[in-house]
């Protein structure tokens, strides 16, 4: 997937860098949003804006994150709590490694 | 210079969604009518599926039209030829309702076949299926062509059309996926250069789907998040090409097809979703295509398909 996104823009590996820059920024209010949500039990929310950030992270490839929002998915839409709470636990640990990892990738460019 | 639209959407979490049943089917819609057709066919028989046989040399054409009509229980594929002669044969031993009949084929091809055709099924109706203009069909349609259906159709369209031919209500009910429309887009008759609107409620997807069409040599005209915007700008620019997710805020791209085709029926929609469990509505209700998120290759090798070209 990285690969894929070194092609796109003016220069090779600046939308790369861009799209990880923004993952830095844009998705830990995200994160912070389904386990508030959860907390509340909206489930609703919490399908939908796991389910977008499903997209997110596949796109930079962090395939594990997106695999544990996709379990939160699955478990919010059908509104079991425990195990939607369960799930966001296990994404919470998966986002924390992959936004480590983008940290990485971004110093080691 | 094309200047890009800036369309901003309301915020995320107002109001709670809930998410919709997969697998329902679209509702129930009456064909309409539509130019070039024919009236019903007063023996036209609603008990039993009307039976077909496609003929086209291109395989990825002929695996298209029979996923296409497999998701219709109206309609039975027959069989399959890929040239006229084995066409006449076919139909000789079918005597199939209707024939999709591609023009353009080595061998035999569609005008050379259409008196043999009509000579050995003589209660088929054959429907000329080709990228050429229509105008160039009517020499088929004189010579006992019943209709016209020009390729590049969305699955849609296509079934809602042949409906309206044969004279029967669509009704769309299988669940058996259609694979993306194999438009050759050396076939099609380009309207304008290819414009693009984007919607998506991913900021990053919406990035990046904009630097696939760069990469395509597409413009992005718009880029918005909700599914009402994207119908004022479509209402108003008319553009060439959509990319569409389907989970919107509000309401879902999937709701958002048929009336995109309403307002603008030559506008191709690629929906782009990681929602799989929604392809086969999102295609029957009228996208040209559905490309599973996250694989943006798979999308540019759909844009550069299906995104109308301007004449050389």
């Amino acid at each position: 997937m990285l690969g894929l996104l070194r092609d796109y823009g003016r220069e090779p590996g600046e939308f790369l860098h861009e799209m990880l820059r923004a993952f830095l920024i844009e998705t830990p209010p995200l994160m912070a949003n389904i386990e508030r949500l959860v907390e509340d039990t909206a489930f609703g929310p919490v399908a939908r804006l796991a389910h977008r950030l499903k997209g997110t992270s596949g796109h930079i490839g962090a395939l594990r994150f997106a695999a544990a929002l996709g379990e939160v998915e699955n478990l919010a839409a059908t509104a079991v709590g425990q195990a939607t709470a369960s799930a966001t636990a296990t994404a919470r640990i998966e986002f924390d490694l992959a936004v480590a990892a983008v940290q990485s990738l971004l110093a080691g460019a | 210079m094309i200047q890009q639209l800036s369309v901003e959407a309301a915020p995320l979490l107002d109001a709670p969604l809930s998410k919709g049943s997969p697998r329902q089917n679209p509702p129930d819609v009456e064909a309409g009518p539509w130019s070039g057709a024919q009236s019903p066919a007063p023996d036209v028989d609603l008990e039993r599926p009307t039976r077909v046989l496609i003929v086209d040399d291109a395989p990825s054409t002929r695996r298209f039209l029979r996923g296409v009509l497999d998701y219709c229980p109206q309609f039975d594929v027959a069989g399959e030829a890929d040239n006229g002669a084995s066409a006449i044969v076919m139909a000789d031993a079918l005597q199939p309702d209707i024939v999709l009949l591609d023009v353009s084929m080595p061998v035999f091809d569609g005008s050379s076949a259409l008196g043999g055709l009509l000579g050995v099924a003589p209660k088929a109706r054959v429907i000329v299926l080709s990228g050429m203009d229509k105008s160039k069909a009517e020499a088929l349609l004189a010579a006992g062509a019943t209709a016209f259906v020009p390729k590049g159709l969305a699955p849609f369209e296509l079934l809602e059309r042949l409906c309206g031919i044969v004279g029967r209500p669509l009704s769309v009910e299988r669940t058996a996926p259609i694979e993306s429309s194999p438009v050759d887009t050396a076939e099609l008759i380009p309207q304008a250069a290819p414009r693009a609107v984007i919607c998506d409620d991913d900021g990053m997807a919406r990035r990046l789907v904009a630097q696939v069409l760069a990469k395509c040599d597409v413009p992005v005209i718009a880029e918005t998040d909700v599914v009402p915007n994207l119908l004022a700008v479509i209402e108003l620019a008319r553009p060439e090409l959509v990319l569409l997710d389907l989970w919107l805020e509000g309401t879902t791209g999937t709701h958002a097809l048929p009336t995109i085709r309403r307002i603008s029926p030559g506008t191709v929609v690629i929906v782009y979703s990681s929602h799989e469990d929604w392809m086969n509505k999102a295609l029957a209700s009228g996208a040209a295509a559905f490309v599973a998120k996250p694989h943006c290759d798979e999308l540019e090798a759909a844009v550069h398909r299906l995104a109308p070209r301007p004449s050389p």
